[in-house]
């Protein structure tokens, strides 16, 4: 059991270690390209936000960054975890491998990459002078939180995604609108009301309202965040799993 | 007092949803349920074995108490009497204990006979109750045993369902029906050349990517990979992008990662001995001979008459997912020779 839970950790391990090699294997820079890249990206992001909106809140490229970064593993996660199941359609059919392997390396291939643009945003930090405090130490709680809830995301589409592929094309439109109610570039006090408790039950704008508090006010999250967070990863989770498991072999009988 | 109304609509939408995916699972299991009932009938109807009527049989044949042992040679002897009296049975009673067993496997896809290419197309269909599923048999009650040491030859035409079976003995698909059982503690590799290969990774990177799919551990490949490479004569190459290689030069890489591990019990082959250039097949044959002499099991699939007639012990013929015969290789090579003119 313990022998065969460390090899799958070997398979993920491997299975991410391709995906992450492939994706900059042109490249004459290659890996660096990975911290590199995100950390152009939030250089343009603030300077030119730096001069928008900036009444409203403070420090915005940092409000803005830190939704972003958790918004990129989100979608990315999901999105991929979405093809994992048919894009190793020929893997899938002939080893034993357990099903979830090739999702979770696809779960685990984004929070790699979100590593690399952790390196970045810790430079943004340092750059805006964010005062450090022990609240920060909380902020791994919000990426785990964020992972649970992408994999039992990833698990559903995984498998929606097998009976039928229009689901990308929906899920793409879905997520931009998801986008725009998770609060990534405007105070949540700027909208109506009604909408402003609609929002509070996003997720993604919890995790992401978890992670604003603990880095840039450097305090501990509301215990009402705190509950809201646990549920949601909860039940992503077991209905992801339980819908994985149960339509399984139908899955197989598909592909 | 918006804020409730907000409320209660959150509730109301994730209840709803909730409840939708749990009617749909339960319908799915009722349904599955209904199937197997009526499986079950069908069994009665015909007079077929269910896989539970096996058990006995096979439960008897070892026991450890000397005097039960004589009143199972007794009822053996009296079963030997009999007019539907199997071989397999004969050979049970002198190799001992199988390593596979078949049991009445049934593997069973469901063709949606207007393939709906989408969600619209499947709504619409649905609606118009048009989605009729067309059952297609891939292994129809299939049965046989093999023993330790053999090497069982599979053959059949294209598409006869002989690479569904190795599946399913292989653990990679689960059968509709019926069951296939492994001798405890032994380690059955499905080998199928370039699994898990990825063209735009260098050669060193495949055999680690590849070797951790297969199931070998960090630690092994580290401490075997000069053996790997040397098999494959490959040493110039590791570092070169797999896509760069010849197909001869893939599948010698895969061989020789494939069979790194000298120890897997049951081996199983789907047209692996006929890749690469005469002299690689003769290496790779005499790997493969290796093995057995060191105890593993081999179930081998080949188009290539002259490989199973040299190689295997016994041989097996499936035909449209129907198990047309089996036994000596020579017989069945001659009858599947004579079937397809």
């Amino acid at each position: 059991m313990k022998a065969n839970f460390k090899q799958y950790l070997f398979v993920i391990n491997e299975l991410t270690a391709r995906e992450i090699k492939r994706r900059y294997a042109g490249s004459s820079l290659g890996i660096i390209w990975s911290v590199l890249n995100p950390l152009l990206h939030m250089v343009v992001i603030s300077l030119v936000f730096s001069t928008m909106f900036r009444r409203s809140i403070d420090n915005f490229p940092i409000y803005f960054l830190t939704g972003q970064i958790f918004w990129t593993l989100f979608s990315t996660a999901t999105q991929s975890a979405m093809t994992a199941l048919s894009d190793n359609r020929s893997l899938l059919v002939r080893t034993r491998l357990p099903r979830q392997t090739f999702v979770l390396s696809r779960i685990y291939t984004a929070l790699a990459n979100f590593g690399y643009t952790c390196v970045a945003y810790v430079v943004m930090l340092a750059v805006f002078r964010v005062r450090l405090s022990a609240a920060m130490l909380l902020f791994p709680a919000a990426v785990l939180f964020m992972l649970a809830i992408s994999t039992g995301v990833g698990y559903i589409l995984s498998v929606a995604y097998i009976f039928f592929e229009d689901v990308k094309w929906l899920y793409s439109v879905f997520l931009t609108l998801w986008m725009y109610l998770s609060a990534l570039f405007y105070p949540v006090s700027k909208l109506p009301e009604a909408m402003q408790t609609f929002v509070g039950y996003n997720p993604i704008y919890i995790v992401i309202a978890f992670a604003r508090t603990c880095v840039m006010e450097g305090k501990v999250p509301d215990v009402m965040i705190w509950i809201r967070l646990i549920g949601w990863s909860f039940t992503s989770l077991a209905v992801g799993y339980y819908i994985f498991r149960s339509k399984g072999n139908q899955v197989m009988q598909k592909i | 007092m918006k804020d409730l109304i907000f409320n209660v609509y959150f509730v109301f939408f994730v209840a709803v949803i909730l409840l939708i995916l749990i009617l749909d699972v339960a319908a799915w299991n009722l349904f599955r349920l209904i199937r197997i009932i009526k499986k079950r009938r069908e069994w009665k109807r015909l007079g077929h074995l269910k896989p539970d009527d096996f058990e006995p049989e096979y439960k008897f044949i070892y026991p450890d108490d000397p005097q039960e042992a004589v009143r199972v040679r007794a009822a053996i002897a009296k079963r030997r009497r009999r007019t539907d009296w199997d071989p397999e049975w004969d050979l049970e009673w002198n190799l001992g204990r199988p390593v596979i067993r078949v049991c009445d496997v049934t593997m069973e896809f469901l063709l949606a006979s207007v393939n709906p290419s989408g969600l619209k197309e499947y709504i619409i269909q649905w609606l118009k109750r048009e989605v009729n599923y067309r059952r297609l048999y891939a292994l129809y009650h299939i049965s046989f045993n093999v023993y330790k040491g053999e090497v069982i030859g599979i053959i059949g035409t294209n598409g006869s369902g002989k690479s569904t079976l190795l599946k399913i003995v292989s653990g990679a698909l689960a059968p509709t029906e019926g069951c296939v059982e492994i001798a405890d503690g032994k380690r059955v590799q499905l080998l199928t050349l370039g699994t898990g290969f990825d063209m735009e990774l260098t050669a060193r990177e495949n055999v680690f990517l590849n070797g951790s799919i297969i199931g070998y551990s960090r630690h092994f490949l580290e401490t075997h990979y000069d053996e790997i490479v040397a098999f494959a004569e490959l040493q110039e190459f590791m570092d070169e992008k797999v896509k760069t290689f010849s197909s001869g030069m893939v599948s010698r890489l895969a061989f020789a990662i494939a069979t790194a591990q000298d120890a897997a019990d049951i081996l199983i082959l789907d047209e692996v001995l006929s890749v690469g250039d005469e002299f690689f097949r003769k290496k790779s044959l005499e790997r493969i001979k290796q093995m057995i002499h060191g105890g593993s099991t081999v179930l081998l699939v080949s188009h290539s008459m002259q490989t199973i007639l040299e190689n295997c012990s016994r041989c097996i013929w499936i035909e449209k997912g129907e198990l047309k015969m089996k036994g000596e290789p020579r017989v069945v090579c001659e009858a599947y020779r004579r079937m397809n003119g």
